[in-house]
């Protein structure tokens, strides 16, 4: 599903160059539940960045859904994000005129379906906010959002579900919520990569990948996910 | 879901900005609608009035024929003034089918100034649309009334009513009572709000005894009017000029200042312009977030552009449909305005909505939108997911 081979991410700040990911090489099956530690600055958002068809890397191959990602250029890489992944950020972002039901269209809209308000209601009643379909991001709770953003992220049933800190902002019952809500999405074989600093979530994870200053230091399989 | 809803959402979560841009384009389409629409309308009533005098060439004194015309016009004194054997002279040249004399004047009555106009029977030769109830004046004192001044005499003097009556007007100074011998049908000209008399009434009233104004002609073969008017400019003292000569001198005229409002509304327009593309601007600023977000979950480059492109249009679209609904109002009121600055205006309304105007009008502001939001467009689009994810 995912491999990453010898990849290099280097970012220039002023004169200085930045390396981001410095030979970092893994794989990700299908269906893998995978969190992704390590403190700040360790290069775990630019591994989100890459996973997530957002940016291409400065050296090495990263092979997604089949696609070599720095063969593909910037449109084709719009049409395989679309259609393979799932973005869940930590911020709470979601368009904030816009009410659930309708942030939830955003992605399906942008994938060329125009009536899907039955679909979209349907992905909010999963993710347990189907009394919410009109309530706008501001009228909502940090728990909700994260909900509405997870229904978002499925809205074009991904392949790949990437949350960068998902629960960053979430008190710990929401933040175990949310988890059993990827654990559930996870389960209908999507596979979920989330970049996490609760050690409490990385836990329950079953493969836990760890970075430092762009490297992999650890790569952990627990025999079974704890639930 | 659909474009127009993302783009209305855009729109409406920054109101007091949208509608500023919106009004800013929708005053220069007013502009431009009224521009376009007057012009036609002045244009067609002043020829429509300059063909109802009759004549193909009008022989005045010499001075600014222009001004004699403007002058006969609207009613008034004209400074210069004809001897009346010139007259003899103008018959007598080749060509001349018909020369009827005028003496124009103007006289006071029910506390407002109306047009006198001294004519002979000759005049009906130039006019032959003329339909009079009653009779031609004849004698000294007799006059026949414009179909307009007929009604508003007998609604408001007490002392016409009839054919027959006489009133006591004001000329010069001077009670002076005139017969009402005939009413002239409406003819939709300035003649409905003329009142006419035979040349010797208006030559003793307005101290011309001897002189005519101007001589009305009306000539057998329009080929020769060069020829014509060479020889009428031959006699001591006679200027010549056709209407298609004053219709051209008009229509250079308002040309000339059409093309300064142009001006104007062009600046206009590009100051709406630039306000447009500085709300789109500053929408792509403070959406910067929000855009990364939109390329996160699948939108392309060219999804992102056409999402601020169409915003800029609909602002435009907006502002020149007001624009022309505002446009049109002002147009239909445009005879009212426009008199408080224009001396010679027709007698019909010159408010002519048309199909012409309302395209002009919607096209180019839409245009400018367009042009003023490619580049912000184009911003957006080029944006880097990742950096605008960042962007607080």
């Amino acid at each position: 599903m995912i491999q990453i081979e010898n990849v290099t991410k280097t970012y220039r700040r002023g004169r200085e160059e930045v390396h981001a990911l410095n030979g970092l090489s893994l794989q990700v099956q299908k269906g893998e539940f995978v969190g992704i530690l390590g403190p700040s600055g360790s290069g775990k958002s630019t591994l989100m960045n890459l996973l997530g068809l957002l940016d291409y890397p400065t050296k090495g191959k990263i092979i997604i859904a089949g696609h070599t990602v720095e063969k593909l250029k910037t449109w084709q890489m719009d049409i395989l994000r679309r259609k393979t992944v799932g973005f869940v950020f930590q911020q709470f972002l979601l368009v904030p005129t816009m009410s659930a039901l309708q942030n939830v269209m955003l992605p399906m809209y942008f994938n060329g379906k125009q009536s899907a308000a039955g679909q979209a209601a349907k992905l909010l009643e999963k993710v347990g906010l189907g009394g919410r379909l009109h309530h706008l991001p501001s009228q909502m709770s940090g728990g909700e959002i994260q909900r509405v953003a997870i229904a978002c992220a499925l809205a074009n049933n991904p392949e790949i579900l990437l949350a960068d800190e998902p629960t960053g902002n979430l008190d710990s019952k929401t933040a175990r919520e949310v988890y059993t809500l990827f654990k559930e999405i996870n389960r209908a074989e999507t596979t979920v990569i989330i970049v996490t600093h609760n050690l409490e979530l990385a836990y329950l994870i079953p493969r836990n990948i760890t970075l430092l200053d762009g490297r992999m230091i650890s790569d952990v399989q627990k025999d079974s996910a704890i639930a | 879901m659909n474009l127009f809803t993302i783009i209305w959402d855009g729109l409406r979560r920054r109101k007091i900005r949208s509608v500023l841009s919106i009004l800013g384009i929708a005053i220069a389409a007013t502009a431009l609608f009224n521009l376009l629409a007057l012009k036609q309308g002045y244009e067609s009533g002043m020829q429509k009035e300059l063909e109802n005098m009759g004549a193909q060439v009008v022989a005045v004194a010499k001075g600014c024929p222009y001004e004699a015309i403007a002058v006969i016009m609207i009613g008034g004194q004209v400074p210069a003034t004809l001897p009346e054997e010139a007259l003899e002279q103008i018959r007598s040249v080749p060509n001349i089918a018909t020369a009827s004399p005028n003496v124009y004047g103007a006289y006071n009555y029910l506390d407002l100034s109306h047009p006198l106009i001294g004519i002979t029977p000759e005049e009906l030769k130039l006019k032959s649309w003329w339909k009079i109830q009653g009779r031609f004046p004849e004698n000294f004192g007799e006059i026949v009334l414009g179909s307009v001044e007929a009604a508003v005499f007998t609604e408001k003097s007490g002392e016409f009513s009839q054919i027959g009556d006489t009133i006591t007007v004001d000329a010069l100074g001077k009670a002076v009572s005139l017969k009402v011998v005939g009413i002239l049908e409406s003819t939709g000209s300035k003649d409905d709000y003329s009142t006419f008399t035979t040349l010797e009434t208006a030559q003793k009233l307005f101290n011309l005894e001897g002189r005519v104004v101007a001589v009305n002609i009306r000539v057998n073969e329009i080929s020769q009017i060069p020829q014509t008017i060479e020889a009428l400019e031959a006699i001591p003292d006679v200027q010549a000029v056709t209407i298609a000569q004053v219709l051209g001198t008009i229509r250079n005229l308002v040309a000339t200042g059409q093309n300064m409002l142009l001006v104007v509304m062009l600046v206009a327009m590009i100051i709406g312009g630039l306000g447009t593309m500085n709300t789109m601007l500053m929408t792509v600023f403070e959406r910067t977030r929000e855009i990364g977000l939109m390329k996160a979950i699948g939108a392309s480059r060219l999804q992102v552009f056409k999402l601020f492109l169409l915003e800029g249009m609909f602002i435009s679209l907006a502002g020149s449909l007001i624009g022309v609904a505002a446009g049109s109002a002002a147009t239909l009121m445009g005879d009212q305005i426009l008199k408080n600055f224009v001396s010679v205006m027709p007698t019909q309304p010159i408010g002519q909505l048309s199909w012409y105007a309302a395209a002009v009008s919607i096209l180019f502001p839409v245009t400018v939108g367009i042009f003023s939001s490619i580049y912000p467009a184009f911003r957006a689009a080029g944006l880097n997911p990742v950096e605008a994810l960042k962007n607080e």
